[in-house]
């Protein structure tokens, strides 16, 4: 069984480069993505394995980067799990191209208006709203943006597909949902609102 | 590509935790685990973690990172002490 360590004595040991504590590391990360992952079955021990090889050298290299604010293995297992996920996220969409993605433009399913109880038609009255500041509230830089991303693309990917920083794309799908919140607020749609009609909804 | 009605009623959750000031993703990423950490002990959340809450809310992304720390934090078995 691994030893117990502060904070202090992993940044310590792993520092000095100790062959236990990266072992320990190593072994700790590696459980962690077992449970994290535990549902997925697209993910095998080898995956595991090379996620956890892969997080421990993260860590290690990131080491300035942790300022003690939460405990350390938390951290290590936040930098392991987010490596992780993105490693899935990014094999998911690595072989639909942007222009695959996007070429269709953004048709919509249509809803189901068909007569039924009163929160039914009125959750599809938002989502006509929605669909419709989709065509018309955003550019055409954001509407790929929010299509890939609605396709839970990862962002990295989708930055990287739309050849912009991430930084960038933060700052592109936050201003595309603003718009998009301004064409539901004109509408009549506040966000308490939104709120109310998703949860009926979904009852 | 044809937005579905799943994915649309998404978005309209996303949209409606936008705020002007809101955190991004990079931004939550950096302080994720102290909120974890804070969630777990029953803490009262600070203004920044209210922030990362609302966050949630509205980004998918972010919330599979986060149950995947919860899930990789909790209970470690013989292996993971």
């Amino acid at each position: 069984m691994a030893r117990e360590r502060s904070n202090d004595d992993w940044l310590h040991d792993l520092r000095a480069g100790d062959a236990t504590a990266i072992a320990d590391l190593t072994q700790r990360l590696r459980g962690g993505l077992g449970r994290a992952l535990a549902s997925r079955r697209q993910v095998d021990d080898s995956d595991l394995e090379d996620f956890a090889q892969d997080a421990v050298l993260r860590v290690l290299d990131r080491l300035d980067r942790y300022q003690g604010a939460s405990r350390f293995t938390t951290w290590a297992h936040a930098v392991a799990v987010n490596h992780a996920l993105t490693e899935l996220r990014r094999r998911r969409w690595q072989d639909v191209s942007l222009t695959a993605a996007t070429a269709e433009g953004t048709d919509f399913e249509p809803a189901d208006d068909d007569a039924g109880p009163s929160h039914v038609a009125e959750h599809s009255e938002l989502l006509q709203v929605l669909r419709n500041a989709l065509d018309t509230a955003l550019t055409e830089k954001q509407r790929t943006a929010m299509t890939l991303l609605l396709e839970e693309l990862p962002y990295p990917a989708v930055a990287e597909r739309m050849g912009i920083k991430l930084n960038a794309l933060y700052k592109l799908a936050h201003d595309a949902r603003s718009k998009l919140r301004d064409a539901l607020q004109s509408a009549g749609f506040d966000d308490d609102e939104v709120r109310a009609r998703l949860a009926a909804a979904s009852k | 590509m044809t937005i579905d009605h799943d994915k649309l009623t998404r978005l309209a959750r996303m949209v409606a935790g936008t705020r002007p000031d809101e955190l991004m993703c990079d931004q939550v990423m950096d302080v994720i685990c102290a909120y974890f950490e804070a969630v777990e002990s029953g803490a009262q959340l600070t203004p920044e973690q209210q922030a990362i809450a609302r966050h949630l809310e509205a980004c998918p992304e972010c919330v599979e990172t986060f149950h995947g720390l919860c899930d990789a934090c909790r209970e470690p078995g013989p292996d993971d002490s």
